[in-house]
């Protein structure tokens, strides 16, 4: 049985015929294959993005041509290598408008640099009469940490509240930041809900209780333009491969003056300046926290993605995900029993829903035999299925390469399911 | 265009009707009043947990097992077949099969599911096997039935 009004089918395909993005499906050649017989519609992208052609090129011919170790040898492939890596960091800092290179530090992805700034920034600072302020929304990535170095320092974790759309409750999170704050760490986008949280408004608060707030942008990254210095986050941290780069890679945006003050997270080479048996002196910025020789093709892979990215324009991609997010949304209220978890207004192109008797782990497999994949589960982000008191969800969520006819897959894919278990 | 291997996951054999009726309205669900052995199963990533309550008389003979949790169809009717199965067996017995239905859906065995408790419905599990991610799912309730019977009470998991 269709459900879908023809109305709203038609102008839905109509508002998504922008030729540059309908033709970024052809660049992504995993999409290219059948599962159980049916052709592969991905929709779980806020758990880990493909590669375009043009990162997966790039990737290989680095290998195949340029691969060294940076910042070490005087020989050509060296050179080479780390005229990449360095121009990478140049593209970063220009895709998210930082002031300079100084102010981007590779790591490994979103989870090592929160995991940085808590033991590099807060560990020094905090003791019992402290606390980091987090929100209900949060992944286990940025509380995990947290709970980690309140533990070593006996400082306290507060949490703010949400509300039953899954939205931040802005006032109440105000109220809680004063002096005693050591560091507000939260998302910018909810991997579980895809609500865009109000960072904008909670960084001009804690800034006028001189509070520094470290944003978790991985989910926000691949669907908005970060400008950092507009934002004025101190920290803007995210990944590679939710962003249709690599694993295995990530970024520790800081503002300068606050990362020199921070002692090394790691020890090894390339963080130093001098080693002696007595004593070491560090490097500068960024190296300092760049222990250890780099995930060096993840970065050029990081690096061509940004430049992918920016090809289509990240307000292109933004606009194209809203289509497919209303139509997403209205596509699911017509199957039964159906309750959709995250019904913010302002959101990222995800949608976590439940059905009626039905576990999260059934619609997912019953969906991956008709060749959908979907995340289910609790998404990393116990607390939040602890507020709506459910187990886990099933989460849809949108890339670039997603299409209308994704999305009917995805809704006669959910008929099937609930006519099983009828 | 790329295409996988063919896999026979016939979705009808995962969700047999037995299946649906199990999950839909599992027996023994609930808890026992009166003096049992508890055990607890957590698929953490799955978010499953499951208690299994039971009561076992002093010549090792299993009254009564009741379970409750949370789970996917296929965790919560294999419980649900389980505290039928196994109701009225002799304790060794009981482990026998929770042993050897295991074994059959790991595909560690050739030995039929019904080779130690007749239970014809039990046989509706064998459709787990084309569905690899979905064995621990059908084999939490036995593996958490079994750590009853075991000296070391931690909780299990079967992922």
């Amino acid at each position: 049985m269709n459900t879908i009004p023809n109305r709203q089918k038609s102008s839905a395909k109509k508002n998504t015929t922008n030729e540059s993005i309908a033709s970024c499906r052809n660049d992504f050649p995993v999409l290219n294959q059948s599962i159980n017989g049916q052709k592969l519609v991905y929709l779980d992208s806020a758990a880990s993005s493909q590669m375009p052609n043009q990162v997966i090129n790039k990737i290989t011919h680095y290998q195949n041509n340029d691969h060294a170790n940076v910042h070490r040898g005087i020989h050509a492939l060296s050179h080479r290598a780390t005229n990449i890596f360095e121009e990478t960091r140049r593209e970063v800092s220009g895709f998210i408008n930082s002031k300079n290179t100084n102010e981007i530090v590779f790591t490994s992805g979103t989870t090592e640099s929160i995991n940085l700034v808590a033991q590099s920034f807060c560990r020094p600072i905090l003791n019992k009469n402290k606390k980091i302020l987090i929100s209900q929304l949060e992944h286990h990535s940025n509380i995990v940490p947290w709970q980690i170095v309140c533990e070593q320092t006996g400082a306290k974790l507060l949490v703010a509240p949400m509300d039953k759309q899954g939205q931040i409750k802005t006032v109440e999170f105000i109220r809680m930041i004063d002096s005693s704050v050591a560091l507000i760490a939260i998302s910018h986008a909810s991997n579980a809900l895809g609500t865009i949280c109000p960072i904008k408004e909670i960084i001009k608060a804690a800034h006028d209780n001189n509070v520094p707030v470290l944003v978790d942008g991985a989910q926000a990254i691949p669907h908005l333009k970060i400008d950092v210095q507009e934002l004025n986050a101190d920290f803007y941290v995210f990944s590679g491969h939710k962003m249709l780069g690599p694993t295995g890679i990530g970024v520790l945006y800081g503002k300068e003056n606050i990362l020199e003050g921070m002692p090394p997270y790691k020890g090894g080479g390339d963080m130093i300046l001098e080693v002696k048996l007595s004593g070491t002196t560090f490097n500068e910025l960024p190296y300092k926290f760049e222990a250890g020789t780099p995930n060096i093709s993840g970065v050029v892979g990081l690096g061509a993605a940004i430049n992918y990215l920016n090809k289509v324009g990240l307000n292109n991609i933004y606009s194209h995900e809203k289509i497919l997010l209303e139509y997403l949304i209205s596509s699911l209220k017509n199957i039964e029993g159906i309750n959709l978890i995250g019904t913010a207004s302002n959101k990222v192109g995800v949608q976590s829903f439940v059905i009626k008797g039905i576990h999260s782990h059934d619609i997912g497999t019953i969906l991956d035999h008709q060749g959908v994949a979907i995340r289910t589960g609790h998404h990393c982000a116990m607390p939040v299925m602890d507020f709506y008191k459910i187990s886990g969800t099933a989460r849809a969520s949108l890339s670039i390469y997603n299409n209308i006819e994704d999305i009917e897959r995805l809704t006669q894919g959910l008929h099937k399911v609930v006519e099983i278990f009828a | 265009m790329k295409t996988q291997a063919p896999v026979n996951n016939n979705l009808n054999q995962l969700y047999k009707r037995v299946i649906i009726k199990h999950a839909k309205n599992p027996q023994n669900f609930g808890r026992l009043g009166k003096k049992y052995i508890l055990s607890e199963g957590i698929n953490p990533l799955c978010g499953d947990k499951i208690k299994i309550y039971v009561d076992l008389n002093q010549n090792n003979i299993i009254r009564k097992i009741c379970f409750e949790g949370t789970g996917c169809a296929i965790s919560i009717a294999s419980t649900s077949l389980l505290t039928i199965a196994l109701e009225k067996q002799k304790s060794n017995n009981a482990i026998k099969c929770a042993e050897s239905l295991i074994k059959n859906l790991h595909n560690d065995s050739k030995s039929s599911i019904n080779s130690v408790v007749n239970l014809d419905e039990l046989k509706a599990l064998e459709g787990v096997k084309d569905f690899p991610s979905r064995i621990k799912c059908a084999t939490l309730g036995w593996q958490t039935f079994l750590s009853s019977f075991s000296d070391n009470s931690t909780v299990i998991t079967t992922e």
